[in-house]
C-alpha cells in the first residue's frame, strides 16, 4: 500500500515535499519536485533553493500558520517553465507539524509569454505597415508632381509640332512630323493616365456632378471613337440606344465620357475585324427620380481567358505581358476606369471568350437633375456654333505667362490673323501693360512669380471699373490658363473675375474658336 | 522623483497585482475566508484597487459605498481586521514596497478600523 502511494506521488505532475518547519530541511519529496529543484539528498534545506526574501516569507507563513504563494522560473535543458509554489503548515494527527511545499507548472505564465511574443510581432508589423503606407503615399505624391512637371515640356513639343506643320515641308519631313506629333500625343495621354491614377490612389480625385444629357454624351463618345487611330477598316463601330430620350441626370460628364472612351478605345485596340458596339439602356428604379444606366461595350476581338479577367482591373497589368509590346498602353486604362466607376458608386464587369470577343458592362445609378431655372453664371460658351468665320484681324491680345514659350505658342496659333500680340511675364507686368494699351482679350496663366493670375485679374478688373465710361458688358474677356484642371482651380478663376478657363497644352483650333466666340460678342 | 506612492510603485498596473495577491492570501486564510463566500471577487478587487489608489495619492476612481455601512452586516472582529491588515502588509512587502512606505499605508488602513470593526474579539 505504501509503495503504491509512493509510486503515485512520484508520478504526479505536481511537485510535493514535506519539510521540517524550523530547519526547512526536506524530509520527503516526490520525483517531480526533486527534478525541478535538483535535490541531491533528502536532507537538503529549502534555503539552498529559494531566495532569502522567499525563505523569510516561508518562515513568516510557518509562524503565522498562513499560506505563502510565490513563483520561480526553472530551466531544464532548453525548456523553461515558471513554477507556482505554495507552502503552508500541515498538521498531522500525531500532533506533529510539517511544512507542505507544493508546486505546479504555471501555464498562464507560459501563455502570457506567448502573448508577449505575439504582441511584439504585432507591434513590429504595425510599424512596418505604417512605414509601407507612408512610402506608398510619398510615391503617389511623387508621381503626381512628376506628371505635372512633364506636361509643360510636352506642351511645347506639341505646340511647336503643330506650328511646324503649317510651314512648307518636303519629302519625308511630313512623315517625321506626324510621328513626332503621334508620339507626343501618346506620351501626353500616358502622362494624363498616370496623373489620373495617382490622384485616384491618393483619394484626391473629385467628381464634378452636373446636369448631363446622357444620350448626347454617348453619341459624342461614338463620334470621337470614329477617329480612333487604332480603328481598322474591317471593323464596324455600332451604336444602340433606347429610342426614348432620358431626362438630364446628375452625373460627371467628363469622367463618364472618360470611362466609355476608355472601354471603347480598348475594344477597338483589340479588335482586328467584325464590330465594336456601344449599347446603352436604362431602367427606372422604384424611386421615380432614380435611373439605373447600363452601358455595354461589346467587341469581336481577340478575347481572353477567364483567369485573366480578374487581373484586368489591377493597375499595371495587361492580359499578356506581350500585349504591351503589341498593342501599347500603360496598363492603367482599366484600373482608372474601374476606380472611376467605383467613385460613382457603380459596378463594372467583364466577360470574354478567347477568339470570340469581350463584353464590358458598366452599371450606374443616377438621379434626375433638379430643374434648372437660371444659368449659374459660369455657363460655358458654345464653341460649336457658327462663329468659325469671325475675323480676328486687328485684335490686341495680351498673353501673361512666366514661360515665354507659352506666350509664343498662343501667338503662333493665331498667326493666320493680323493680331497685335502683347506679352507679360507676371501679374504685375500684366496690370501695367493692360493700363497702357487698349487690350481686347487676355490669356492669363494662373500660377506665376511676384503676382499670380488671380490677383492680376482682380487688379485689372478693379482698375477698369474705376475708369470713366466703364461698362460691365464691355469688360475685357480674361481666359485663365492652367496645366491642371480641378474644381478648386476652376472656382478660383471665376471668383477672381475670369470669364473662361483653358487647359494647357493648348489645342490650337479650340483656342482660335474661343477667341472667335469672344470676338463675336464684342 | 515621484510625487505620490501611487506613482512611485508603478500606478494601477502594480497595484492590481498587489490586490490580486492580497485576495489570494485572504482566501487562503482560515480565519477570514468565510467572510468572502458568495462575494463577487472581481468587483471587490476593482473597488479595493481604486480605494488603495486613492489612499496612495493616485486618482480618485473609488465608487464603492460608505465603509461603515458596507461592513456592518459582517460583524467583523478586531482580530480579523488585524489579520486582513497583516495580509495586506505581506502583499505589499512581496510586491517590493519599502517598509517605510508599507508602514505609511498600513497606518492609513489602521485609521479605518473604527469604521470596519463592529464586534469586540
Amino acid at each position: 500500500m505504501l509503495k503504491i502511494l509512493t509510486t503515485m506521488l512520484d508520478e504526479l505532475d505536481q511537485g510535493v515535499a514535506l519539510c521540517d518547519p524550523s530547519s526547512l530541511c526536506v524530509i520527503e519529496s516526490n520525483q517531480t519536485l526533486t527534478n525541478w529543484l535538483a535535490f541531491d539528498s533528502s536532507s537538503a534545506s529549502l534555503e539552498a533553493h529559494f531566495e532569502a526574501d522567499q525563505i523569510k516569507r516561508i518562515r513568516r507563513a510557518v509562524k503565522k500558520d498562513r499560506t505563502y504563494r510565490f513563483s520561480k522560473p526553472i530551466t531544464k535543458g532548453a525548456q523553461s517553465e515558471v513554477i507556482a509554489f505554495n507552502v503552508r503548515l500541515a498538521h498531522f494527527e500525531s500532533g506533529e507539524d510539517r511544512l507542505l511545499l507544493q508546486g505546479v507548472v504555471d501555464y498562464s505564465a507560459r501563455e502570457m509569454a506567448k502573448l508577449e511574443t505575439f504582441k511584439e510581432t504585432y507591434n513590429k508589423l504595425l510599424v512596418e505597415k505604417d512605414r509601407a503606407e507612408a512610402a506608398n503615399q510619398a510615391k503617389t505624391e511623387f508621381i503626381a508632381t512628376m506628371s505635372h512637371e512633364l506636361r509643360t515640356p510636352i506642351n511645347s513639343i506639341l505646340g511647336m509640332t503643330q506650328q511646324m506643320a503649317k510651314t512648307e515641308l518636303g519629302g519625308d519631313q511630313i512623315r517625321y512630323l506626324e510621328t513626332i506629333k503621334g508620339s507626343g500625343t501618346q506620351l501626353l495621354a500616358i502622362i494624363n493616365s498616370i496623373l489620373d491614377f495617382s490622384k485616384i490612389e491618393a483619394g484626391k480625385l473629385e467628381l464634378n456632378i452636373e446636369p448631363t444629357d446622357i444620350n448626347q454624351l454617348v453619341q459624342d463618345v461614338v463620334g470621337m471613337s470614329e477617329f480612333d487611330p487604332h480603328l481598322k477598316e474591317q471593323v464596324e463601330l455600332r451604336y444602340n440606344a433606347p429610342t426614348i430620350k432620358l431626362p438630364t441626370l446628375d452625373a460627371d460628364p467628363i469622367r463618364l465620357k472618360q470611362i466609355l472612351l476608355n472601354l471603347v478605345s480598348n475594344a477597338i485596340k483589340f479588335t482586328q475585324q467584325g464590330h465594336v458596339a456601344l449599347t446603352f439602356d436604362y431602367n427606372m428604379l422604384d424611386v421615380s427620380s432614380e435611373y439605373l444606366l447600363v452601358f455595354s461595350v461589346i467587341d469581336t476581338g481577340i478575347g481572353m481567358e477567364q483567369a485573366k479577367i480578374a487581373q484586368l482591373f489591377e493597375p499595371f497589368t495587361q492580359a499578356e505581358a506581350s500585349t504591351t509590346r503589341r498593342f501599347g498602353g500603360t496598363g492603367l486604362g482599366l484600373a482608372i476606369t474601374k476606380s472611376l466607376v467605383e467613385l460613382m458608386h457603380g459596378e463594372i464587369n467583364a466577360t470574354s471568350e478567347v477568339g470570340k470577343g469581350s463584353r464590358f458592362e458598366v452599371q450606374l445609378k443616377c438621379r434626375r437633375s433638379a430643374p434648372q431655372t437660371t444659368s449659374d453664371g459660369t455657363a460655358k460658351h458654345d464653341l460649336s456654333s457658327a462663329i468659325e468665320q469671325v475675323n480676328l484681324d486687328g485684335m490686341t491680345i495680351l498673353v501673361v505667362d512666366d514661360t515665354p514659350l507659352n506666350c509664343e505658342l498662343v501667338g503662333l496659333s493665331l498667326d493666320e490673323y493680323d493680331i497685335n500680340l502683347l506679352t507679360a511675364e507676371d501679374g504685375e507686368q500684366a496690370v501695367k501693360v493692360f493700363q497702357e494699351n487698349a487690350v481686347d482679350l487676355i490669356f492669363m496663366d494662373c500660377l506665376m512669380p511676384n503676382m499670380d493670375g488671380f490677383d492680376a485679374t482682380r487688379a485689372i478688373r478693379a482698375w477698369a471699373r474705376a475708369q470713366p465710361g466703364y461698362r460691365d458688358d464691355q469688360a475685357t474677356p480674361i481666359i485663365g490658363l492652367t496645366a491642371s484642371l480641378s474644381k478648386e482651380i476652376n472656382q478660383q478663376c471665376f471668383d477672381a473675375g475670369m470669364d473662361e478657363v483653358m487647359l494647357k497644352p493648348f489645342n490650337f483650333p479650340e483656342l482660335v474658336k474661343m477667341v472667335q466666340s469672344f470676338r463675336a460678342r464684342q | 522623483m515621484a510625487d505620490t506612492l501611487f506613482e512611485k510603485y508603478g500606478g494601477f498596473e502594480t497595484l492590481s497585482k498587489v490586490v490580486a495577491n492580497f485576495y489570494d492570501k485572504i482566501l487562503d486564510s482560515n480565519k477570514v475566508k468565510h467572510y468572502f463566500e458568495g462575494i463577487n471577487m472581481d468587483r471587490l478587487m476593482q473597488h479595493q484597487t481604486n480605494f488603495i489608489a486613492k489612499a496612495l495619492g493616485g486618482p480618485d476612481k473609488y465608487e464603492g459605498g460608505d465603509l461603515k455601512k458596507m461592513h456592518a452586516r459582517f460583524n467583523i472582529t478586531e482580530d480579523h481586521f488585524t489579520e486582513v491588515a497583516e495580509l495586506l502588509e505581506e502583499a505589499l512587502d512581496e510586491a517590493g514596497v519599502e517598509s517605510d512606505d508599507t508602514a505609511a499605508i498600513i497606518s492609513v488602513v489602521a485609521s479605518l478600523k473604527d469604521q470596519i470593526v463592529s464586534e469586540a474579539s
